[in-house]
């Protein structure tokens, strides 16, 4: 009996001829997704190069990936020509920090971020080093700069390059608003001083070279302290006033208003003078979460306590010994990762905290003292820009110093 | 070792109950309770850097970190020499001040009423030497505590004396009075108790004439010379008439306070001198580097008033 069956080879190569279209496609498919897979991170590296060009920043920052950084910052420079620095705030483009000094002629200064140069210096006008004393700052997402000062008692208010504008005399009234309600309005051009020293507010009517003294304003229990902006707008001020401290929240108005003449906002207070549960003894800086909690930096209890968002006090943390206590806490800043940092001026340090869950999280501290690079002599603000670059202000070691992640 | 260990058990036990039983004058200084953290807020007890298991060898920087210009821990700030919040008008005890920014009555190191001091206590470590320590008013000496700070003079840990002044100073005991002053003091002219003159005679020793006729009396010059005499009475009748009240009256406006005696307001170092530093200016005559603590050609040697304003207030020549 014959077969008629097909040689091996013969069947190998019909097999083969059957598939090797397929395979081929296979292929074409395969490489067509390794372009195509290059092509996006060409394009990716070339955006991030792009962005880099008009952005200079580390890869974490240029990320918008959500990382949590749970490891310690590392040190990079420090900005100096500055004399006991307390203070410190950063423009909305990163590209200016200003820095309140309580040494010599206590100016505060326009640095430029990327090379420390100085590029202004500014006072309340009208007072001698004597009779001012700026401590914390904050600016307004149009870029306008406001410093307290311990000895005025009031809240100055300047453009971006140092430009005054106005001062918040007391929780419900301006300068320009007193001097308005004084004349029956404010004629255009009309320049105005304000000097507790002197006990008087003055103005000058456009045009005119002489200026006009007017009575004392009032400004009972105004002593503002710690100051935030939040991302939002609201102003959070710590006002120490003896015995009858708390904390005040300004509507997002009082920073988006284009001038402060009509100065009459709603605004809001919480916590007391004390040591017990909501209460602070020289809370020296307020901030707000994602969540809308309150946080109060107290000082002299050695504590942070917490409002919920109502600014219903629940409990305070940070206090006692051990890990992630403070000593005497000071400047503080929330960035957008819910990460608290607070300066602990004797401790020496940056104790950073996660504040995403319902209690808060010691997450680490960094820098000991010294006056090394890293090294801390009374540090007395800490201030981001984005989620990376941190400056932290050095007092007794007269510098700015910049951590980076 | 068992023995050394139970010791040191002991001693720091010991020194803790001590400090709580000391009498604070306010404020976080002092009060402590067996369980407190205050403790850490300015000591290591292991990895100090300064004297006293301090966390800092500079003593100034801590005390001025809350009493500084800032105001972020205290109203009491010494370095412009003001209390930074005006006091409660329904209390008239305990705080000494009227009004917002009132002047302190030490003074204080770099600005007194808003003008740059003219003199100062060296209080930054700087110098171990005061004028008159010893016997010879004129010249220097060393102190037998060491260097000058903060702490030479007050006690952070709370004391029974006016605004914490130490119990010893320079190892010298001192007892100063707090006095209530009434509704209606300001800080300016506002009576303290006695013994405030002691806190200086500490170190200025020689200074310190309490008797009569110290500033006429030949048996002075054994002394190192005449001197005024300090610790009596304002009032005084002689040839040239009698003294006003220097703290009621006083001239051209100016005043200078009393310390509270009880019978009769006294006159102490501190009427005519600013304990932290002043901002009086001195010329002519009043400008003479010759004089012991006069150091240079602005020196005011601490005094309260321009010129010899202090002498002015009292005699009225």
């Amino acid at each position: 009996m014959t077969t008629n069956s097909i040689p091996e080879s013969e069947d190998i190569a019909l097999e083969h001829s059957v598939e090797e279209p397929e395979k081929e496609e296979k292929r074409r498919r395969r490489l067509l997704l390794l372009l195509l897979l290059l092509l996006f991170l060409s394009c990716f590296c070339a955006v991030l190069f792009l962005r880099y060009l008009f952005k200079p920043a580390p890869l974490p920052e240029l990320m918008s990936l959500p990382v949590e950084i749970n490891y310690p910052p590392h040190y990079l420079y420090s900005v100096y020509g500055v004399n006991l620095p307390v203070g410190a705030a950063v423009s909305p483009d990163g590209k200016k920090l200003y820095v309140a000094e309580t040494g010599g002629d206590r100016l505060i200064k326009i640095i430029e971020a990327d090379s420390g140069r100085l590029l202004k210096e500014f006072m309340p006008p009208n007072t001698s080093p004597g009779e001012r004393s700026p401590v914390y700052l904050a600016v307004d997402a149009s870029g306008r700069v406001y410093v307290t000062d311990r000895l005025q008692h009031a809240i100055f208010i300047y453009t971006g390059d140092g430009e005054y504008l106005d001062t918040i005399i007391a929780p419900n009234l301006t300068l320009s608003a007193y001097i308005s309600s004084q004349l029956g309005g404010l004629p255009q051009g009309t320049k105005y001083l304000y000097n507790i020293f002197q006990e008087g507010a003055w103005y000058q009517p456009a045009g005119a070279t002489d200026w006009v003294s007017l009575p004392v304003p009032k400004h009972d229990g105004w002593s503002p302290l710690g100051l935030t902006i939040t991302a939002d707008g609201r102003m959070l001020v710590t006002n120490v006033v003896s015995e009858k401290s708390s904390i005040i929240e300004f509507p997002a108005s009082v920073t988006s208003t284009e001038n402060w003449t009509d100065f009459s906002p709603t605004f809001t207070t919480f916590g007391s003078y004390g040591e017990g549960d909501g209460q602070f003894l020289y809370p020296n800086d307020a901030l707000v979460d994602s969540r809308g909690r309150y946080y109060s930096i107290d000082g002299n209890n050695a504590r942070i306590s917490v409002w919920d968002a109502t600014q219903k006090f629940q409990y305070f943390f940070g206090s006692g010994t051990g890990e992630g206590a403070v000593s005497l806490p000071r400047g503080a800043y929330l960035d957008d990762r819910n990460r608290l940092f607070i300066v602990d001026a004797v401790g020496q340090n940056v104790k950073v905290y996660g504040v995403s869950g319902d209690q808060p999280e010691f997450l680490y501290a960094f820098g000991d003292l010294g006056v090394d690079d890293g090294q801390f002599n009374y540090p007395n603000d800490v201030v981001l820009f984005g989620t990376n670059i941190i400056y932290i202000v050095d007092r007794e070691n007269n510098r700015v110093q910049v951590w980076s992640y | 070792m068992k023995k050394f260990l139970i010791v040191l058990a002991v001693a720091l036990v010991s020194a803790l109950t001590l400090t709580t039983m000391a009498s604070a004058n306010g404020g976080p200084h002092g009060g402590f309770t067996p369980t407190t953290d205050a403790c850490a807020g300015c000591h290591r007890t292991h990895t100090a850097t300064g004297p006293n298991l301090l966390i800092l060898n500079s003593t100034y920087a801590l005390c001025t970190t809350c009493h500084g210009t800032t105001g972020t821990g205290a109203d009491s700030n010494v370095i412009d020499g003001v209390w930074l919040e005006g006091r409660n008008p329904t209390d008239t005890t305990g705080d000494a001040n009227t009004l917002i920014n009132a002047p302190l009555l030490a003074g204080g190191f770099n600005f007194y009423k808003g003008v740059a001091t003219t003199s100062n206590h060296a209080v930054q470590e700087t110098t171990a030497a005061a004028w008159g320590n010893g016997v010879n008013r004129g010249l220097t000496a060393n102190l037998a505590g060491g260097n000058m700070n903060c702490a030479s003079c007050h006690d952070p840990h709370g004391s029974p004396n006016y605004r914490i002044i130490n119990a010893f100073v320079n190892g010298v005991a001192v007892n100063v009075a707090q006095v209530d002053e009434g509704a209606t003091k300001s800080y300016d002219t506002e009576q303290w108790g006695a013994g405030q003159s002691a806190v200086c005679a500490a170190c200025h020793s020689s200074y310190h004439q309490t008797t009569a006729g110290s500033g006429s009396a030949l048996a002075m010059v054994a002394t190192g010379g005449y001197t005024h005499r300090v610790d009596m009475s304002y009032s005084y009748t002689g040839p040239g008439g009698t003294n006003v009240n220097p703290e009621i009256v006083g001239f051209g406006g100016l005043k200078l306070p009393l310390a509270q005696t009880g019978t009769a307001n006294a006159v102490v170092c501190q009427t005519c001198h600013l304990p932290h530093g002043s901002s009086a200016v001195m010329t002519g005559h009043a400008n003479s580097g010759a004089l012991p603590g006069n150091t240079s050609a602005t020196d005011s040697a601490l005094l309260r008033l321009t010129n010899r304003a202090t002498c002015e207030v009292c005699h009225q020549k």
